[in-house]
């Protein structure tokens, strides 16, 4: 079900009207049974995965809880001797357990998701040597796995760093993982940031209610006007790879179209929740204000983000293997060089997975790999680049030098965009290539009028602006909702009729579907 | 809290107001030849003074392009009027009919029943041609919510809100498409839209000769006629079933089927495809397109034949000496001036 149907609306609606007529101790239950339904109406029998997913998290929970207190009461009775022995044995068991969850999880998401660009790629290498290939089979995604495995993942391991003590009810647990404003495209909440918010019955607030629905217009808004605007010159654009300008301006609006079309669908889905009074964690925080790659990859897609941090990144910084070679570096190496290596090892793994997580081909693996190069460079580079700065004595706080770091990273991240876009590899490096050759300055010929670029130009001057207030701190909506009743009802009456009039949507216009909606 | 509420619902009112208000900006003008002036056909019924109308010609293309309401005046003093949409089906017929009756109460409907037995679909835009300049009411409500048309609810919706249908159109938006969007200006030719072009129709001999096809009547279709029929009895106005000359989608076997159900309706049915040589009308210079619609000359003999029809076999007011209709001179007057700018190509 996509949020920009009728169909969702209603959906929503009913499912709000049902959580506030129960009361606050069964409203959870109300959410839990309004996700599954949803889910139904949308993946069909392919729940049934959502509910593996959701039955290994909650049993491995329950194991880890069951050996943590058998451990409790044990460990009294060992002689100090056997304790170190006796740990090490829990351990063990407890790994083994998350080691189990994970393989039948991302085993799931692996089969479903990856098999056909692995068995695909086996065969290519089958028919070098004459071998006859293997079948391929395509399976229907279910709606959000990718999403929902890592979020069902991080609850194990968080129990199994003692994080979160595992839940014992079962509804609880399934209701985490099936919230269905998450379901599209996330954010990939962990258990800590949502759980309480999701359990806890709110009370009925006019204000959320309100918000929530200012919070969905915006994302209409971002999704209908320009998102969808946007791609009518992108897809013209990536189809034909024309020369100069008009392909470089195609890799902006890409940028442009996939922000807000991913940033409008998280509006709709942090508005959605709002108004049941869930808080959901934001994903976007102003991504074209960056300075640096890093900074850009903590402002945009933040849920992916930090889960990588924390469950890829951390986990192999701090393996055995890793702290060793790192030792070895630091006594061997000069220290910027043994900085760099300490790094480079975990973040390959960081970038590949954060490549391989948007889709499974090699494009989306370059894609991290590209991320991966930028951040090294960076890192080898920055001693040198300090010393340039400082020998032309260049204020890093200097708002010159912070709008070209802006730029840059702006740059680079178009560019990355324009290969996130590209049908295949070599598409992207045929049309990076048609970047540097002359062709005539057509802009006008890949479907967007005069009109068009005029809105999607005031839609970046409006980002820019609003983005600096907020960077300031200011927060906009509390701005608005101190205006008198008059203004503050004439902004959502400008934000309708602009949606109605300059959307796309309809016949003539065909809605697509939210671009992150296939991951 | 009331405060609250009651400002949000006004909030929604002046929202829903604009966006209503807003729409006919945003319709296609359809007010040239190539549309076959069908906003001005329909717009111009409705600036009719209500109840002036003695008679009403109605159907689809076939009438609008055969029919000269202004000769009729001209001739006999008849006010009449042609309310017509292009590519219509039985079912738009009826919705029509029932539209055309909410502010005119006629003696006499001419109906076309052309396409009787048509019961695929309408073109996306002959229905919109229909319905989205009639004016709000419960006949437009029933019509776009009757199962038969398949609408969805967005659809729907774009009935009432045409620019949820049109918005696309902002970038290309001109002086006329705010200057025609209200109001309702007479059309001059009363709902003909004129033709000079010729083209023969080459099967003019055979069109009528298949003597052993037949052609059944849908119920799909038939059920609107008959609710057609009904509605006239209901309103007492005398219901005549013509078919204009149409070589293209008639044939003696339609006429059979046709002739059938008048007798059984008990309604006279004027078969203009038998009357061709009392019209002294000619296939090879009375028809635009080929037999499929007639130009203004072939207009000009059925609407003659059409007049001493009804002259002879109905009572009808001349209404040259009221006063009520002083404006119709004026309108026969630039009707005959573009008419005759038509023929000489100006």
């Amino acid at each position: 079900m996509s949020f920009l149907t009728i169909k969702y609306a209603l959906f929503l609606f009913i499912a709000i009207l049902i959580y506030y007529i129960f009361p606050k101790k069964y409203r959870w239950i109300t959410l839990l049974i309004s996700s599954y339904i949803f889910y139904y109406i949308s993946s069909k029998f392919l729940t049934i995965f959502l509910l593996i997913s959701t039955i290994t998290i909650y049993l491995a929970g329950l194991f880890i809880n069951k050996i943590n207190i058998s451990e409790k009461q044990l460990s009294k009775n060992i002689k100090p001797e056997e304790k170190k022995q006796y740990k090490n044995n829990i351990k063990k068991q407890k790994r083994l357990i998350v080691l189990l969850t994970i393989i039948i999880n991302f085993g799931i998401l692996g089969v479903l998701k990856y098999s056909g660009f692995a068995l695909n790629n086996i065969n290519h290498l089958l028919s070098i040597f004459n071998t006859p290939p293997m079948p391929i089979m395509t399976f229907v995604l279910p709606l959000g796995i990718s999403y929902y495995t890592l979020m069902a993942l991080s609850y194990v391991v968080d129990v199994y760093r003692g994080k979160l003590k595992a839940t014992k009810n079962f509804g609880k647990l399934a209701l985490y993982l099936s919230f269905f404003p998450q379901m599209i495209e996330g954010p990939i909440s962990k258990f800590d940031q949502t759980a309480k918010s999701l359990y806890e019955g709110h009370k009925f607030k006019i204000d959320n209610l309100i918000y929530g629905i200012s919070l969905i217009i915006l994302g209409v808004f971002k999704k209908l006007v320009i998102a969808d605007r946007a791609g009518i010159y992108v897809n013209n654009i990536f189809k034909t790879t024309p020369h100069g300008l008009p392909m470089f301006l195609g890799a902006i609006l890409y940028t442009l179209q996939i922000y807000a079309e991913f940033s409008g669908c998280m509006d709709i889905v942090l508005g959605s929740g709002k108004m049941f009074g869930v808080n959901l964690p934001e994903n976007f925080k102003r991504p074209f204000f960056s300075k640096s790659i890093q900074e850009f990859w903590r402002r945009w897609h933040i849920t992916l983000g930090a889960w990588i941090k924390d469950y890829i990144f951390y986990p192999i910084s701090l393996s055995k293997l890793n702290m060793k070679t790192g030792s070895f570096f630091k006594k061997h190496l000069p220290k910027s060089l043994a900085k760099f290596l300490i790094v480079a090892f975990p973040l390959l793994f960081v970038w590949l997975y954060n490549g391989i997580w948007h889709g499974a081909s090699f494009k989306y693996i370059a894609y991290g790999l590209y991320y991966y190069i930028l951040i090294m460079i960076g890192i080898l580079l920055a001693p040198l680049l300090l010393k340039i700065r400082t020998k032309l004595k260049i204020n890093q706080e200097n708002i010159i030098y912070k709008i070209y770091e802006m730029l840059r990273t702006t740059l680079f991240v178009v560019i990355g965009m324009m290969l996130f876009r590209s049908h295949s590899l070599m598409t992207f490096i045929k049309s990076f290539m048609n970047l540097f050759k002359k062709g005539p300055i057509n802009i006008m010929d890949f479907g967007l009028k005069p009109f068009d670029f005029i809105v999607l130009i005031i839609y970046i001057i409006a980002l820019i602006i609003i983005g600096i207030y907020q960077e300031k701190g200011i927060v906009i909506y509390d701005k608005i909702k101190k205006q008198n009743i008059f203004i503050k009802y004439l902004i959502y009456f400008v934000a309708i009729i602009s949606i109605i009039i300059l959307g796309i949507y309809g016949k003539g216009y065909d809605t697509s579907s939210f671009i992150y909606g296939q991951f | 809290m009331i405060k609250k509420i009651i400002s949000f619902i006004i909030f929604i009112i002046v929202t829903i107001l604009t966006l209503y208000i807003i729409s006919p900006i945003f319709i296609p003008k359809w007010t040239k030849s190539e549309d076959n002036y069908i906003t001005k056909i329909v717009r111009g019924y409705y600036a009719e003074k209500d109840n002036s109308l003695d008679i009403l010609f109605m159907g689809n293309s076939d009438m609008y392009r055969g029919m000269m309401p202004i000769y009729l005046w001209n001739e006999y003093g008849i006010a009449s009027y042609s309310y017509t949409s292009s590519g219509q089906r039985m079912w738009t017929a009826y919705y029509v009919l029932e539209d055309a009756l909410r502010s005119q109460n006629p003696d006499i409907i001419v109906f076309n029943v052309d396409s009787f037995n048509f019961v695929n679909h309408s073109s996306e835009s002959c229905y919109r041609k229909a319905f989205d300049n009639m004016q709000l009411s419960l006949t437009k409500l029933k019509a776009i919510n009757d199962p038969i048309y398949e609408f969805s609810l967005f659809d729907k919706l774009s009935f009432i809100f045409p620019v949820l249908r049109y918005h696309s159109r902002i970038s290309e938006l001109t002086k006329e498409d705010f200057k025609e969007a209200y109001g309702y200006h007479t059309f001059e030719t009363k709902g003909q839209d004129m033709s000079a072009d010729i083209k023969p129709f080459e099967a003019k001999d055979i069109y009528m000769e298949n003597r052993y096809e037949t052609v059944a009547f849908p119920e799909k279709t038939k059920a609107y006629v008959n609710k057609i029929v009904n509605l006239c009895k209901k309103k007492d106005i005398k219901l005549i079933l013509v078919e204009l000359p149409s070589g293209d989608s008639w044939s003696y076997a339609k006429n059979q089927t046709m002739t059938k159900y008048a007798k059984e309706k008990n309604l006279p049915f004027l078969d203009f495809n038998l009357l061709l040589d009392e019209m002294d009308f000619d296939w090879n210079h009375d028809t635009a397109d080929g037999g499929d619609h007639l130009n203004i000359y072939g207009a000009l003999k059925v609407t003659k034949y059409m007049g001493k029809y009804l002259k002879e076999n109905y009572d009808i007011k001349d209404r040259r000496k009221d006063k009520n209709y002083a404006d119709w001179f004026e309108t026969s007057k630039i009707y005959n001036k573009n008419r005759k700018n038509l023929i000489n190509g100006v």
